[in-house]
């Protein structure tokens, strides 16, 4: 049973479409990690998920229950943390995390104050006077202590200092094992070394969505190595990116490596070349996108 | 319920401050209710009733948009809350902390006024607690769950009190009269379609959270306001307000003899309308009966087919068995009045009134400090503070919730101990004034005090008593301690319409006024 499935998912605010058909499976067990663009819609998708944004049209499900009826003991087994989640201010750490308690068969009492401790936590101050990390840190906290099935994180790492963000990401990667994640963050060297699922969305579509192994796979950078000074001829082949050369060298991007094809086609353009290529970071990967979506816009100007 | 219960110790906890200021209003309007002397520094003796009305709104906001219902952004709507949960822990939050205290300063004030509790109070606090819930917190808390802060939610309430004026900007004068029966018949229609609007406007709030349609809804209610006002204008809500009485109508009509009473119509020269007035006796088949006018309408026929009818006019005339007389005031265009001498109307006039059955009399004496009334009501005599230097008796009348449909008051003037008290000599016998007052079928009255004081207003002796010093001026009524009243309560059989032929009437002779061109042109009009 996959944790959430979109089908065809279309949101529109007046003439502005946020997200565009998307059909997104996330594998129960999965770490999702959803990059993109600001504006591309990953907020939007997020609050549809979490039903608090109704489609303009598609369907939505969560552990194969429509989420348009997710509310109330459907939200047991769902922790959600976003970076703009309006938290009830006037109570403290400790009187919020008791009063989510209560909701919750599977609140986990000794999970609960090992976060407390891993957050440094002050139970008794009120959550206004908190800063924007400790903030995050209690709504982690609430959103983790009850074991939750499937966790959705709405860039709960911007805006935080590096010895927050990895406090944060130390306590998901525990959680990683027991749970589904979907998270959306701009920090892709953090959420890059436990993700196992990738999506990549712009202006509203999802243009990537697989496993990490295969993203790693498709997304490389190529480095070829001839013996004479390279001819680069004219036109090259629209699937190289960012290419570039020097000398006897040229390099460039592949969103769909195959080594066979990759090499033949690189000999078919230079002849005789030694052929090497990397894996690209998420980083590169989301740069890549990013520039081969603008090189795709009707106007855009081909390099 | 552990979750109800839950939600509900969360929200008394977070607005334990507003609670306690509500709970001190309350206080400090039973203490200003109860000393009504007192608090003199305190000029605007409004200003305690506006605060506990105040709070009680700001209350109901914030509590509503505590756990707001608008927006994607709000902690709880990611969490597991079953709507049924929450809405019934907001409900028990109003309930406790603001009924709760209501009813315990309506129990008080009971208390003090002579209405020790009892089971029989009961069906009559418990209503109030309804009309509140319904009249107040039911359209505060919709248009919280539609709003997002409380200034949101003020601004809109500015909104309405800016499409309110410009709704009283209309010109609802041109629209015919409304009698009273109309206006209750439009709003019961009124109300049947704004609360199931407002009950949506909650209950898709909490179970769906999509303001929009909401929205909608609650601005179709509004939307409806006018609407319910043209209508209680029109004639088929008249007609259904007032159905036609079937065969012989309860009462009978017909001009009355006495010319003292003034049998005159003048006409204004500042205006191009004649008033008339036309003397009337009316009584009712059953002697127990008692008939309250809304409205009329006069409708005039002449000579030639000529024919005039006035629009319906409100009209407030009581007619029983012991108070018959009464008149009939209409305008009529001045040229047409002027012609009356010639057009030899016949008049006649159609009438809306309400018919009440009174019960058999009772007779109260008045000479004890305390006495009863019927219907649960009592009187007290007081008397001014001494130190003041006027010293005077008042009585002090009150009833708990409201009164019956009708209650009529009457005092005798052979048994009038006014004049005994004063010194003056003693009133001829046969005459009589009456006061009458109006409550209703409901356990309570919509007033947040329970306490619904009595206050007696006579008028003048009828017949008219001259008065001794100045013959042209008549003696007004009233009520000394040791005066017996005559105390008979009624209830509503229905309201109807019956119109009723006065006969033939027609101006005498016209006096001019001499220089003075202000002065009114004076009818003599001759009654056949």
């Amino acid at each position: 049973m996959d944790a959430i499935q979109t089908i065809a998912l279309h949101k529109r605010f007046r003439r502005v479409h946020a997200v565009r058909d998307v059909n997104l499976t996330v594998e129960t067990g999965a770490v999702y990690a959803l990059m993109g663009p600001n504006g591309a819609g990953k907020t939007t998708l997020i609050k549809m998920l979490m039903n608090l944004m109704s489609p303009t049209r598609g369907s939505i499900h969560v552990f194969a229950a429509s989420v348009g009826r997710l509310e109330g003991r459907g939200l047991e087994t769902i922790g959600y943390v976003s970076e703009n989640q309006k938290l009830p201010d006037w109570m403290s750490v400790g009187m919020f995390l008791a009063y989510c308690r209560a909701f919750y068969p599977t609140w986990d009492s000794t999970l609960e104050q090992h976060l407390v401790r891993r957050f440094e936590l002050p139970l008794k101050r009120r959550l206004k006077h908190l800063s924007r990390g400790m903030r995050m840190k209690a709504a982690l906290a609430s959103a983790l202590a009850f074991h939750p099935k499937l966790i959705v994180l709405d860039e709960p790492l911007s805006g935080l200092d590096p010895l927050v963000r990895d406090e944060l990401m130390e306590s998901l990667k525990e959680r990683a094992q027991e749970t589904t994640a979907l998270l959306s963050s701009h920090d892709l060297a953090e959420i890059e070394s436990f993700s196992s699922h990738i999506g990549y969305m712009q202006s509203g579509q999802l243009l990537l969505s697989e496993p990490k192994t295969s993203v790693h796979a498709r997304f490389r950078n190529v480095v070829a190595v001839v013996d004479v000074p390279l001819a680069v001829p004219p036109v090259l082949p629209a699937e190289w990116l960012h290419f570039s050369s020097s000398g006897s060298t040229a390099q460039w991007a592949e969103t769909n490596y195959d080594a066979d094809r990759s090499t033949a086609r690189a000999r078919e353009i230079f002849g005789a070349v030694q052929l090497s290529s990397a894996s690209m970071t998420l980083r590169e990967v989301f740069l890549t996108m990013a520039y081969k979506s603008e090189a795709s816009k009707p106007n855009a100007e081909v390099q | 319920m552990k979750f109800v219960l839950h939600i509900l110790a969360k929200d008394m906890r977070h607005h334990w401050r507003e609670n306690a200021l509500f709970v001190f209003a309350g206080a400090a309007w039973i203490w200003q209710t109860i000393h009504p002397s007192g608090w003199s520094w305190l000029q605007q003796r409004e200003l305690i009733p506006i605060l506990f009305s105040g709070l009680w709104l700001f209350i109901v906001v914030r509590v509503v948009q505590g756990e707001s219902l608008v927006g994607d952004r709000e902690f709880w709507m990611t969490r597991p809350y079953r709507w049924g949960h929450l809405f019934m822990a907001k409900w028990l939050f109003i309930a406790l902390c603001l009924n709760l205290p209501l009813l315990i300063c309506q129990v008080i004030l009971l208390a003090h006024a002579g209405f020790h509790f009892s089971s029989s109070l009961v069906p009559g606090l418990l209503f109030l607690q309804l009309e509140f819930a319904f009249f107040i917190t039911f359209p505060a808390a919709a248009l919280a769950s539609i709003t997002g802060t409380l200034v949101q939610w003020g601004l809109s309430v500015a909104g309405m009190m800016v499409y309110a004026l410009v709704l009283s900007w209309l010109p609802w004068d041109k629209l015919p009269t409304a009698l009273e029966g109309g206006e209750n018949v439009s709003s019961l229609v009124g109300m049947f379609i704004i609360a199931p609007a407002l009950a949506f406007v909650l209950v898709w709030q909490y179970a769906r959270r999509r303001p929009w349609p909401a929205r909608l809804a609650f601005g179709a209610a509004l939307l409806v306001i006018p609407l319910i006002i043209l209508l209680s204008s029109t004639p088929l809500v008249r007609s259904v307000a007032y159905p036609l009485s079937q065969g012989n109508p309860p009462i009978t009509v017909s001009i009355a003899g006495d010319a003292q009473n003034g049998r005159n119509y003048t006409r204004s020269n500042s205006f191009s309308t004649a008033e008339i007035s036309i003397p009337i006796t009316a009584w009712t088949s059953d002697s127990d009966a008692f008939v309250d006018v809304d409205g009329m309408r006069i409708t005039l026929t002449g000579d030639h087919g000529w024919r005039w009818q006035s629009p319906w006019i409100n009209h407030a005339a009581t007619f029983s068995k012991g108070s018959p007389q009464g008149t009939l005031e209409f305008s009529l265009p001045s040229d047409l009045a002027d012609q009356m001498a010639q057009l030899h109307p016949n008049a006649s006039v159609e009438l809306a009134f309400g018919l009440y059955r009174m019960g058999s009399p009772h007779r109260i004496e008045t000479a004890n400090q305390a006495f009863d009334l019927p219907g649960r009501s009592h009187c007290t005599w007081h008397e001014s503070d001494p130190d003041s230097g006027i010293i005077f008796k008042y009585l002090d009348c009150a009833a708990p919730f409201h009164l019956p449909p009708v209650v009529e008051f009457r005092i005798d003037s052979d048994t009038n101990t006014c004049a005994q008290s004063a010194g003056d000599s003693p009133l001829p016998a046969g005459h009589s004034a009456t006061d009458v007052e109006y409550g209703s079928d409901l356990p309570a009255d919509f007033d947040p005090n329970p306490v619904q004081k009595i206050n007696f207003s006579y008028g003048n002796w009828l017949p008219l008593i001259p008065s001794p010093g100045n013959p042209r001026e008549n003696l007004s009524a009233r009520l000394c301690r040791g005066t017996p009243i005559t105390v008979r309560t009624g209830s509503l059989i229905g309201k109807m319409r019956a119109t009723f032929n006065l006969g033939m009437i027609g101006a005498e002779k016209l006096v001019k006024p001499d220089s003075d061109s202000s002065a009114a042109i004076r009818f003599d009009p001759k009654f056949e």
